[in-house]
């Protein structure tokens, strides 16, 4: 489970202090996906990387699996699976070797790793081309491998930043797919998308930011009934328009 | 710590060792760049030399009556009498009224744009001088005197520089200190920039540090590996040099017919090693530490640049300095190589210095590890935009 409280952070840009998180308070169960949903800069990348430890927020608490992100980094890293849309793995190593590196730098004993390798492989239908140069990928199978990187450690929890950003349709699939099944596994995912029929078809909750603050979060259906629209594109154009308005 | 650093360090190396380009540019190109340059320009210069001495000169010889000048010519350089002046390769031109033994100044008309014919003028100029000689001899003993009567000293030339140094070592301690260190950069440069800003701008870093090891042995780690890329550079240098030295006649292309490869003291060759590996760690964290503040690899090449212009000009300033005692010059980083190195290929070398050059690039790189650790310890070194 992952649970945000108050979670507060400032960057100062070029001598200006920008406060790009404000209070910002949500929660995801497990087997569930929460979709956090906003424009570019709304802070949905300061926000998940404040969940997998790379960011330490400036006031709130964060925690993962009742971990403290800042207390206790280790321990939360130990039960994330992070994975970025900008994310390009390339190279002259193989997948293989690509997922024995993860598997050591997550401290994962060799029996382990060559299990866990196996196992995904058959599970994300990678059997082919896992001793493949990476550089001579598709973006579908870079996208599986990247995937596959993320959790080789089994994690609990999963947190995917725009993982579907520049990938053709195809790529798209495998993702879907991933996360369909991650949920049905029972893992706490957690997803930032700006493309709004994605959410709506994989996300159970979902959570709508805009200039640092998340103007609403909770089951589509119920959030519909509450702003009287009747889609999620509808429910965040309403959103981030009354906010601009307002502002 | 080390534990987890090597986990970043074998997989770099892993993939560097997968990466044919890179491996040719870093390893393959500096064994080859040393004996390719040299024996390449020892046979160009070789021969021009050989066609300069065996083409026959077209010149013209005005003013001068006496036929034992064309014979002293001769002597000097292949030469047919020219026909028209405007055909001539160059021109030797006595006074008008000229007698042999008068007192005169003789012009030599030459173009100085061809290497040819500066070989020929520099004979002719011999020719003239041997002619003088000549003149002056005739001279003297009309009055039964010889020129060995004019002279009352004679210069007996003693060399008091070491072995190495005599034989084509200040040529070697003139051009490698500039090639190594050159290649030692270049080879930091492109593995340096690639694992700290190009892995930000594949998104990878962060996925690298949401793990189990500390930022810290992340950041060592790379450092290793650049250093590991650039110290092999530098050795290859060394290695392409070993093997020019090992061709027939190779020791004549550094300016001594008997350097040869087994020439170096054990000690010169240890003295030249430490000083590189100290510059290498140098290198590989100032290189780390700019590809860390760039967001982008294009954004790194425009910080590392002007630092390589910066090596390139202390390699080319310092080419033609003698080694120096003063103590300033091995605390300044690649500076204290170079003179490190000068004084090893020229066997002089001084164990102070070459421990005060050591020491002090041990602690500047002992400095920027700190400050590369605290950049990936730092919320910055995820920032891309």
């Amino acid at each position: 489970m992952i649970r945000l409280e108050g979670l507060c952070k400032s960057f100062t840009v070029k001598g200006t202090k920008k406060q790009v998180l404000k209070n910002i308070s949500f929660e995801c169960r497990d087997s569930e996906v929460f979709g956090l949903l906003g424009p570019n800069g709304a802070g949905k990348t300061t926000t998940l990387r404040t969940i997998a430890t790379l960011i330490r927020p400036d006031s709130g608490r964060v925690e993962v699996d009742d971990y403290d992100v800042v207390k206790h980094g280790r321990q939360v890293r130990n039960r994330i699976g992070f994975l970025t849309g900008d994310m390009k793995l390339t190279g002259h190593l193989s997948c293989r070797d690509m997922l024995e590196y993860f598997g050591e730098l997550n401290h994962l004993d060799k029996e382990t790793v060559s299990r866990r390798i196996a196992e995904l492989a058959k599970q994300m239908e990678m059997e082919d081309y896992l001793d493949k140069q990476i550089a001579k990928l598709s973006a579908g199978m870079a996208q599986k491998t990247s995937i596959a990187v993320s959790i080789l450690h089994d994690p609990h929890v999963i947190v995917f930043d725009e993982p579907t950003s520049n990938l053709d349709v195809m790529a798209v699939k495998v993702v879907s797919d991933f996360l369909h099944e991650a949920k049905q596994a029972g893992k706490c995912i957690v997803l930032s998308t700006h493309i709004l029929s994605e959410a709506e078809r994989l996300c159970d909750r979902v959570g709508i930011m805009h200039q640092g603050e998340l103007l609403c979060s909770g089951v589509p259906a119920q959030l519909y009934e509450k702003y009287q629209v009747s889609n999620l594109e509808d429910l965040f154009f309403s959103l981030v328009n009354h906010k601009e308005v307002s502002a | 710590m080390m534990r987890d650093a090597m986990i970043i360090f074998r997989k770099e190396i892993r993939g560097l060792l997968k990466d044919r380009r890179t491996l040719f540019s870093s390893l393959i190109l500096p064994i080859l760049i040393v004996p390719i340059i040299f024996l390449g320009m020892g046979s160009v210069l070789g021969g021009l030399q050989k066609d300069a001495e065996e083409s026959v000169y077209s010149i013209s010889i005005k003013g001068i009556e006496d036929p034992r000048f064309a014979t002293t010519v001769t002597q000097f350089l292949q030469y047919s009498a020219a026909e028209d002046d405007s055909m001539a390769d160059m021109m030797v031109i006595f006074p008008p009224g000229y007698r042999s033994g008068a007192k005169a100044s003789v012009q030599l008309v030459y173009d100085s744009s061809s290497q040819k014919n500066q070989y020929a003028a520099s004979q002719l100029t011999m020719a003239v001088n041997a002619f003088d000689q000549q003149l002056t001899a005739d001279k003297l003993a009309s009055v039964g005197l010889t020129t060995d009567d004019l002279n009352s000293l004679s210069i007996v030339m003693v060399d008091t520089a070491p072995q190495e140094a005599r034989s084509g070592g200040s040529m070697l301690a003139m051009l490698m200190p500039y090639f190594l260190i050159i290649f030692l950069f270049a080879g930091s440069m492109s593995s340096g920039l690639d694992v700290t800003a190009g892995e930000k701008e594949r998104g990878s870093l962060a996925a690298i540090l949401v793990n189990q090891v500390s930022r810290t042995s992340i950041a060592m780690g790379k450092i290793l590996h650049v250093m590991v890329v650039s110290i092999s550079s530098a050795l290859a240098t060394f290695l392409g040099l070993v093997i020019a030295l090992s061709f027939p006649n190779g020791g004549a292309m550094f300016g001594g017919a008997e350097i040869s490869a087994g020439l170096f003291s054990i000690s010169s060759l240890l003295a030249i090693l430490l000083g590189l590996v100290s510059a290498a760690l140098f290198t590989a964290t100032v290189v780390s530490l700019l590809g860390c503040l760039a967001k982008t690899v294009k954004e790194a090449n425009t910080y590392v640049m002007p630092l390589y212009l910066v090596v390139v000009f202390v390699g080319v300033s310092t080419m033609y300095m003698d080694p120096s005692s003063n103590i300033i010059l091995f605390f300044i980083p690649y500076v204290n190589i170079i003179f490190t190195m000068k004084e090893a290929f020229l066997g002089i070398g001084s164990a102070s210095h070459l421990l005060i050059a050591t020491i002090s690039n041990l602690v500047y790189a002992a400095i920027g590890v700190r400050v590369v650790s605290a950049l990936f310890n730092s919320e910055r070194i995820l920032q891309t935009v």
